[in-house]
């Protein structure tokens, strides 16, 4: 790929000059990091992440520029550079990252042995060490300046933390599974009653089913994971309010939809009302498997391990606040 | 990423932790969010990552978010603040345009956003009209905090490393980033210069900069260019905050900073009069993102929650959009900021439109890609308003068609709408 290429538009940096630029600022001569080091790096970072706009050669100069430009370039030449064995990056990283990443660890698992151990871990797979004494490979290596070093080093933290713990909560959940199961002993339901749960759950199925990737989002993280406004809102950089808003609003837009889809199924308003207002653990509804039915591919390890009380129990709160 | 790829497995930890500094593309961050939505694992990383850094770090200081993901987060307040930010912002700007038009050429300071959001800070240095400038100094401690969890990295500095920087965002008068705007620093004793282009967001950074006295220029098009001098200090981030009017790119507005360059800890912001005619921003719908244009200058500016914009209007001081979903948000600051307008309509709304009704073409060409309207057609559209050249608020009416046709009609910039 040529970078040699000129602005598209006057009074917009080349992407040559963006790169030049860029190397100055991220100071890679302190760590012995050459420039065409970094250029190479740099293009390893645009073709592995396809300059953030999913294509690679196509991409117009202006855009190439600007990804280059979004990157954290001084963290990544630093831990490229620890990556690479370079003593004084390993000495700066540790100064700037070691204390966050033992606090991050605590803050994630919320148990001192754990978190330290989960930080062992990771720390000694940073630096590269091998049980058999073979090259040294760095987890930094992997880190692409996509976003802060401390960032990903909380990512990489939590992605280990969450692939333990939930083979470990996989186990109880079975258990619970099977207790659960065994307590159910539900009423027998009318005819009239068993066919207005019958058309609820296919309304329910099919609403849910075509809701929208960020509305799936909302309702899986508060009412299935049990995150709060402020958790969310953060993550999605607005104010809880907003989230709020939102999923009342969202909550609402079903109500409706389920509604039409009952009184399109042969049901009066009133039956179809009154089938809103059942319980919901009488409802043969499966309500995660629902939201994530448009991915089944990226989903697949979680779908068998899932319990059915907790959506049971997700529903009638998402119903109930409905309600309200 | 391949096109319309989905994470056959899991987002690697590099997307995953740019998803919550909100540092990835709009494409990248649909995909993530589409592969959030219904993948628990990856919801469960990305929270408990953020609980790592909050129980942690935030617990000290402020979250070290950039300037434009701080605007972001800032919204949503905004949102709570609502009118009083509003009245705060657009008031001062309604009083320096009627004196404007009252005197023409004179020069005239008035409050900023920043300003407004900060007033305990005292403003220092009013001499520096159109870019205020402060420096961080790290001796001081909570200054020297606050900038080392801004960035992380400038904060490493080895016995070596005695080179200043200077870094800053580029916004026009009404706050919104300008991104690809020109910043040129040159040393007053050598010449030497050093050019820069703000990111998407509007900064910028230059570094290393040996200390001295620098000028810096910063140019966009469609902007009137501003002129600085500055002063770099060993060891020592200057920050740099300019607000770029509207003009021709002709047009060169020097200032001389004062003495002592300003040691505020927000922005001191001014502006001055605007004295030529400004070009109106006009606002688009492209690929379900609104964008704000000004000649061939185009910014976007995303929906709340991602959410996919079907329609823009504008006029006054308030620009509106609506999303696919039916929602309509309001803007009052160019479209940086939205806030959901309340539902006072039946039905879901379809169609957006700006002006008065006897003129359905005010400012441009009204913009909607409801459904039945081609691609071809709905693909691009656009709507002019806010700026100088546009009518006072109260004779913009915003008119709303929902799914059945029925039309609401809004006279006060979406605060009440009635049926028409």
């Amino acid at each position: 790929m040529s970078i040699g290429g000129r602005a598209e538009q006057s009074g917009t940096e080349s992407v040559a000059a963006t790169l030049v630029r860029l190397w100055r600022e991220s100071c890679g001569e302190r760590f012995g990091f050459a420039y065409g080091q970094f250029e190479e790096l740099m293009l390893e970072v645009a073709a592995s992440h396809h300059f953030g706009c999913g294509v690679y050669e196509a991409t117009p100069d202006a855009q190439k520029a600007a990804f280059f430009d979004s990157i954290r370039v001084k963290e990544l030449v630093l831990a490229r550079a620890c990556a690479l064995g370079n003593e004084p990056a390993w000495e700066a990283f540790l100064i700037e990252y070691r204390e966050m990443l033992y606090s991050a660890a605590y803050g994630i698992t919320k148990q001192d042995g754990v978190g330290r151990e989960l930080a062992d871990s990771l720390y000694a797979e940073l630096f590269g060490m091998s049980a058999r004494g073979e090259q040294r490979q760095s987890k930094l290596a992997s880190y692409t300046g996509r976003g802060s070093l401390a960032g990903w080093l909380r990512s990489v933290l939590a992605q280990r933390y969450v692939d333990e713990y939930r083979k470990a909560r996989r186990l109880v959940n079975i258990e619970d599974q099977d207790t659960d199961l065994l307590a159910a002993t539900p009423e027998a339901p009318t005819i009239e009653e068993d066919a207005q749960r019958e058309a609820l759950g296919e309304s329910v199925g099919e609403v849910l089913t075509q809701l929208a990737a960020q509305d799936r989002f909302l309702l899986h993280s508060y009412y299935l994971d049990g995150r709060n406004l402020a958790e969310i809102g953060k993550l999605l950089g607005v104010h809880e309010s907003t989230i709020s808003r939102k999923l009342k609003r969202l909550g609402q837009t079903l109500r409706q939809q389920i509604l039409r889809k009952l009184k399109s199924s042969g049901l009066s308003s009133r039956a179809a009302e009154e089938a809103l207002s059942c319980d919901v653990r009488d409802i043969d509804v499966n309500v995660r498997r629902l939201l994530q039915v448009a991915e089944k591919e990226s989903f697949h390890e979680v779908q068998a391990t899932e319990v059915q009380t907790s959506e049971v129990q997700a529903a009638k709160t998402f119903s109930a606040g409905e309600e309200s | 990423m391949a096109e319309g790829k989905h994470f056959a497995i899991h987002p690697d930890e590099n997307l995953l932790a740019a998803f919550a500094e909100h540092a990835l593309t709009s494409r990248e961050h649909e995909q993530v969010l589409k592969h959030l939505s219904t993948c628990t694992r990856c919801r469960d990383v990305v929270f408990l990552a953020q609980q790592g850094f909050s129980e942690t770090e935030v617990s000290e200081v402020a979250p070290p978010l950039p300037a434009a993901d701080r605007g972001r987060i800032w919204w949503g307040l905004l949102g709570v603040a609502g009118v009083v930010a509003v009245l705060l912002i657009v008031v001062p700007i309604a009083v320096y345009r009627h004196r404007n038009q009252a005197v023409p050429g004179v020069r005239e300071q008035v409050a900023s956003g920043d300003q407004l959001a900060a007033p305990a800070v005292p403003e220092s240095a009013p001499s520096a009209d159109s870019l205020s400038l402060r420096e961080i100094a790290p001796a001081k401690a909570a200054g020297k905090r606050a900038d080392k969890r801004a960035s992380p990295a400038v904060a490493m500095k080895g016995p070596a490393d005695i080179a200043g920087s200077v870094a800053g965002t580029v916004a026009d008068q009404s706050g919104a980033a300008v991104p690809g705007a020109q910043v040129t620093v040159r040393a007053a004793s050598s010449g030497e210069a050093r050019n820069a282009v703000t990111n998407p967001q509007g900064r910028f950074d230059v570094a290393p900069l040996p200390p001295g006295q620098y000028e810096v220029d910063v140019s966009a098009p469609g902007f009137k260019e501003l002129s600085q001098q500055i002063t770099v200090e060993q060891s020592e981030r200057t920050s740099l905050d300019a607000k770029l009017e509207i003009g021709t790119a002709t047009q060169t507005v020097n200032v001389t900073a004062g003495a002592a360059p300003l040691t505020t800890a927000a922005p001191a912001a001014s502006a001055m009069v605007a004295e030529d005619a400004v070009p109106p921003a006009t606002f688009a719908v492209k690929d379900g993102v609104v964008e704000r244009c000004i000649g061939t200058e185009c910014a976007s500016r995303i929906l709340p929650l991602g959410a996919q914009a079907v329609s823009a209007a504008a006029g006054g001081q308030t620009v509106m959009a609506l999303d696919s979903d039916g929602n309509v948000f309001l803007s009052n600051d160019q479209g940086e900021h939205w806030t959901p307008a309340r539902v006072q309509w039946e039905g879901k709304a379809v169609g957006l439109r700006a002006g008065p009704p006897s003129q359905p073409a005010f400012h441009g060409a009204f913009l909607s890609r409801s459904p039945g309207v081609s691609s071809a057609t709905r693909s691009r559209g656009a709507v002019a308003g806010t700026g100088a050249a546009a009518p006072p608020a109260s004779s913009v009416t915003f008119e709303l068609t929902n799914d059945k046709g029925q039309v609401w009609v809004s006279s006060d910039e979406g605060k009440t709408w009635t049926a028409k």
